[in-house]
C-alpha cells in the first residue's frame, strides 16, 4: 500500500453509497499524449495471509461456541441459547468482514506508465484511494526487501525518494528496473 | 417447529437467529453489488489505458464472487435448517 494517501472522497455513509448508485459520466482519456502503459501489477498475496489466519481462528471460536451450546443444552437451556446466538453472530460478522476484505483487496492495482505510477485501491463502502507519483517530480526508485520472509517470497517495497512508498510489491527489483527505464524516457 | 416458540427465551433466541440470518443476507447483497461496481469501473479504467479487451476481461467478477455468494447461502440455509428442524440440539 502507498503511504501518501489522497484525501477521503466520501464523508458520510450516504455519500459513499452515492458512488455506487448514481451513474456518473464516463471519464475522459486517462493517458496523456506520448504516455504509454508499461505494466499493471497487483500487490503480493502475503496481504491475505494474516486475515486468513484470523478468519480461521474466529471460525474456530464460533465452532467452539456452538459446541458449548450443544453441551449446555440438556442442563442450562438459557446458556445454550445464548451460545447459539453468540456463535452465529461471531460467525456471520467475521465471515462478511473477511470476504469484504478479500473482494476489496483483489481490486488493488499498481499501474506503471511511461510518465507516472498510479496505485488504485477501492474498498467496499469506504473511501477509495488513488495515489499518483509523477516521474517528472521523482527521478529515482529504490527496491527494498527488509526481512527473510520478503527474500524467500520475493516481495518488498518501492521507495520513491522517501516521499512515497509502495509496500507488498511482488518482484520489487524487476518492477523498479522497469520504472527506472520509464523514468529515463522523460 | 412449535418448540421454537415454546418459551420467552426460545422466542427471543429465534428472533435473534433470524435477525442475524437476515442481516447476513443484506450484507451479502450489498457487498456483491459494491464489488460488481468496483470491478466494472476498474475494467473501464484498464480499457481506457489501452489494454486489450482480453486483458481487461480478467477484471471480471470471478471466483471470489461466486465463492462468497454460494458459501454464504449454503451456511445461511444450513444454520437456519438446523435451528428450525433440530431445536432440541440447543
Amino acid at each position: 500500500m502507498m503511504t501518501n494517501e489522497s484525501p477521503a472522497n466520501g464523508l458520510s455513509l450516504l455519500s459513499r453509497l452515492d458512488r455506487y448508485w448514481i451513474k456518473r459520466p464516463a471519464p475522459g482519456p486517462v493517458l496523456t499524449a506520448h504516455e504509454r502503459l508499461i505494466c499493471i501489477s497487483t500487490e503480493h498475496w502475503i496481504k491475505y495471509v494474516f486475515p486468513s489466519l484470523l478468519y480461521a481462528l474466529l471460525m474456530g471460536t464460533s465452532a467452539f461456541f456452538l459446541y458449548l451450546a450443544v453441551l449446555a443444552a440438556p442442563s442450562i437451556h438459557g446458556l445454550s441459547l445464548f451460545f447459539t446466538v453468540a456463535a452465529l453472530a461471531v460467525f456471520f460478522l467475521f465471515h462478511h468482514w473477511f470476504f469484504w476484505f478479500l473482494l476489496a483487496e483483489s481490486q488493488a492495482h499498481i499501474i506503471v506508465t511511461s510518465r507516472r505510477i498510479v496505485y488504485i485501491h477501492e474498498r467496499l463502502l469506504r473511501q477509495e484511494e488513488m495515489v499518483e507519483v509523477s516521474f517528472e517530480k521523482m527521478k529515482t526508485v529504490e527496491a527494498r526487501k527488509s526481512n527473510i520472509l520478503q527474500i524467500i517470497l520475493n516481495y518488498g517495497s518501492l521507495d520513491f525518494e522517501s516521499k512515497a512508498k509502495l509496500t507488498r510489491v511482488p518482484h520489487p527489483g524487476t518492477l523498479a528496473m522497469r520504472i527506472e527505464q520509464a523514468m529515463g524516457m522523460i | 417447529m412449535t418448540s421454537l416458540l415454546s418459551s420467552p427465551g426460545m422466542i427471543a433466541a429465534t428472533a435473534a437467529v433470524f435477525l442475524i440470518e437476515a442481516a447476513s443476507l443484506v450484507a451479502l447483497v450489498v457487498g456483491l453489488l459494491c464489488y460488481r461496481h468496483i470491478v466494472k469501473s476498474h475494467r473501464e479504467f484498464l480499457l481506457s489505458l489501452h489494454q486489450s479487451e482480453k486483458e481487461a476481461s480478467r477484471e471480471s467478477v470471478g471466483f471470489l464472487f461466486w465463492l462468497y455468494l454460494l458459501l454464504t447461502l449454503i451456511i445461511v440455509l444450513l444454520t437456519a435448517g438446523v435451528y428450525i428442524f433440530h431445536p432440541s440440539l440447543f
